[in-house]
């Protein structure tokens, strides 16, 4: 009898074991993407692509991940427990392909699905020739601004930036606020300088003279910024007391909680002393499909396709002041009326810069942070530079 | 014949001991042992990010790497978490001390109410007190310190962007959430303190410095030696306070200050290397066992004599 009983949990472990390789044949399938993102944007991707698909029996699920680069690094390899395929942001892509857990998007995406797309969004998920990224979004920094704050016309220079700022500070008020230790948002000056953080040979730019130039420029600004950090000048802010900031679409809804009426203007409006404009970083957000998921990979490439419709792309961008990669939305009223995608739009045709996607670009932060504090600071800038230069290349090493 | 069945019932009595505890000792070892295990082991591959999960045994390498690096942030780190260390338990144990002995001061009323204030910082979670520091104090801004500065017309300043700023500012953070522990083993010790020995003193004509330093230190060091200990390990790999009020991601200082746990942390989480940051971990769990392992056996020592 004992020995009767094995039968019956033997067949039902079978049956869970090959659980895992159903759904392709034509049952229903469930898809699960990870994000850190909106909640509601992400539900409303997952739910856009579920109704689109619901005659398949397909459907998707998102996820939000605290920390999602740590976890994707952890379950890259985890069929069981990782996603099927997850969202986030280009500039990751070159460490996950580097680690070996991302599938080509080529074999998701036809080429006339990714010839739909804005080229850059597309070629800034590319690594060492392999695309990975199925672009949905572009997102830079623009300078926010209170309306009922903000004197007079806007400046057309940074010069006139700092000016302004000069004069508010004087008066007992703050004109425009950055994070100006802050690589990410220092980086118009840097890259607008011809100066760069790390190059294509993954050789850091600290000690370029141009990086050099950029940011003894962004430094004349800190006395003008408060103390430059997070806490303190969006604070600042969103008190009401602060004329503007430098910030991203993420900072939107916290804009509109506090109250503010906003306006937006692009970086590549401001021109610099030496006749460039003011040039950021450019995120490109997207999803980026798992290898293990190869057994699902019909499903997958149908449920990438129904969130890259117009329709989507145009909710996104009014819902969420998401500035579309499909290049067919583009041109749509209810994008383009949209003041911030509108901007951003204008920055990523004028001067942004895609943010690095090699793997070294991640231990980048912290040693550029550090050298922009020095020269904040007023330390000596050459000796600055030598030595956080040397700590990047230490940091570069120390990846291997 | 009748010992050696005595003998066997005692030995099978004793062996059964073992079965009990097996459980738990298992546990032990999945929770404690192997994780130690895993990581000496990992340290001894090349785990990065080019080798995620084709990583091979490479030997020490990656602890020749750590110490051969003269100018390396590996050795930086190490002496700064030494100084670390050294200031904190200097601190720590001098307000730790000064605070038992005030709460023990004969005839003081507030004692009870006192010591539930001074135990605040212990009932806080660390990482609520850490940022209410870095906001509600550093910042210059809306923080304290640029209160101060402004009030004394000067020019408000972010004490967390300078290394040694950051360095003070962390060491005053962390003696602030590590005193209530030491302190209440400390007024525990004071308390047990055999009262005839004060008034002996007492009638020998001691005062309160006198009976301090002749009658409460003596007593109370064997008993909060080993407390002592443990707050100085705990100091040497301390953490999320240096992080969190200088390298938190998107919230960093560009102080540079660096301990030895958050150089390890660095180099797993931002270089992606798993193999050096296990080769790091292992040289600090070494460090401590080894120190630790001395001031037992010397406790021990004393213990048999």
């Amino acid at each position: 009898m004992k020995r009767l009983a094995i039968i019956p949990i033997a067949a039902f472990l079978a049956a869970t074991a090959l659980a895992g390789c159903t759904t392709e044949q034509g049952g229903p399938t469930t898809l699960t993407f990870w994000h850190d993102n909106d909640e509601a944007m992400m539900n409303y991707l997952a739910s856009a692509a579920t109704d689109a698909l619901k005659d398949e029996g397909i459907t998707v699920e998102a996820v939000k991940k605290s920390g999602i680069q740590d976890q994707i690094k952890l379950y890259g390899n985890d069929s069981s427990n990782g996603p099927d395929f997850f969202f986030g942001a280009h500039d990751a892509i070159g460490a996950y392909a580097e680690m070996g857990i991302l599938a080509g998007i080529e074999g998701y995406a036809d080429a006339t699905t990714l010839g739909s797309f804005l080229d850059s969004t597309v070629d800034a998920g590319e690594y060492k020739g392999t695309k990975y990224l199925f672009p949905l979004y572009a997102e830079t920094n623009l300078l926010f601004y209170n309306k009922d704050l903000w004197k007079g016309e806007m400046p057309t220079t940074t010069d006139g930036l700092l000016a302004y700022n000069e004069a508010r500070v004087k008066e007992g008020g703050y004109g425009f606020l950055n994070q100006y230790n802050d690589t990410y948002n220092a980086a118009p000056w840097i890259n607008g300088y011809g100066g760069f953080v790390i190059n294509e040979e993954a050789t850091p730019g600290i000690s370029d003279a141009k990086t050099k130039e950029g940011a003894a420029y962004n430094a004349r600004f800190a006395p003008t910024m408060s103390d430059g950090t997070y806490d303190t000048i969006t604070n600042l802010f969103l008190e009401g007391k602060a004329d503007g900031i430098l910030a991203g679409p993420w900072f939107v809804s916290s804009v509109k909680d506090a109250g503010i009426d906003c306006g937006y203007v692009s970086l590549s409006r401001f021109e610099l002393p030496n006749g460039e404009v003011l040039s950021p970083y450019e995120g490109v957000q997207g999803f980026a499909v798992m290898k293990y998921a190869e057994g699902k990979k019909d499903a997958i490439s149908k449920a990438l396709k129904a969130m890259a419709t117009v329709e989507v792309a145009t909710d996104l961008a009014k819902n969420y002041n998401c500035t579309p990669a499909l290049e067919a939305a583009s041109d749509v009223a209810e994008v383009t009326s949209n003041e911030m995608v509108k901007e951003t739009q204008y920055t990523i045709a004028e001067s942004a810069v895609p943010t690095p996607n090699i793997p070294e670009m991640g231990v980048m932060w912290t040693p550029f942070t550090n050298f922009l504090t020095a020269v904040n600071k007023g330390e000596n800038i050459d000796e600055a530079a030598t030595k956080y230069q040397a700590d990047a290349v230490q940091a570069i090493e120390n990846m291997h | 014949m009748k010992g050696t069945a005595r003998n066997e019932r005692k030995r099978r009595y004793e062996n059964s001991a073992y079965f009990y505890v097996a459980a738990i000792l298992l546990l032990v070892a999945l929770i404690v042992v192997f994780p130690i295990g895993y990581t000496v082991y990992i340290s001894l591959t090349n785990m990065n990010l080019y080798h995620w999960f084709d990583f091979e045994f490479i030997g020490i390498g990656n602890y020749i790497r750590a110490f051969s690096q003269a100018n390396s942030e590996f050795l930086s780190s190490l002496g700064l978490t030494i100084l670390w260390t050294i200031a904190n338990m200097v601190l720590i144990t001098l307000v730790s001390l000064v605070l038992a002995v005030l709460l023990n001061v004969k005839g003081f009323k507030g004692r009870n109410v006192y010591k539930t204030l001074l135990m605040f910082p212990w009932a806080v979670p660390s990482y609520v007190s850490i940022l209410l520091w870095r906001i509600g104090i550093f910042n210059g801004e809306f923080g304290l310190l640029g209160d101060i500065a402004r009030a004394l017309g000067s020019d408000s300043f972010y004490i967390l962007q300078s290394y040694w700023g950051a360095f003070f500012a962390s060491l005053l953070v962390n003696v602030w959430l590590s005193y209530p522990f030491t302190m209440t083993m400390m007024d525990g010790a004071l308390q047990s303190i055999d009262q005839s020995l004060y008034e002996a003193a007492r009638l020998d004509g001691a005062g309160f410095w006198r009976t301090t330093f002749n009658v409460s230190l003596p007593e109370i060091v064997p008993i909060v030696a080993p407390s002592l200990l443990m707050t100085a390990f705990m100091q040497f790999k301390q953490f999320d306070v240096v992080y969190l009020l200088t390298l938190q991601k998107g919230a960093q200082t560009g102080a540079g200050l660096q301990t030895i746990i958050t150089y390890a942390h660095t180099t797993a989480f931002e270089s992606n290397n798993y193999g050096l940051s296990s080769a790091i971990s292992t040289i600090i769990f070494m460090l401590i066992a080894l120190l630790f392992s001395r001031f037992a056996y010397r406790e021990a020592k004393e213990g048999r004599n």
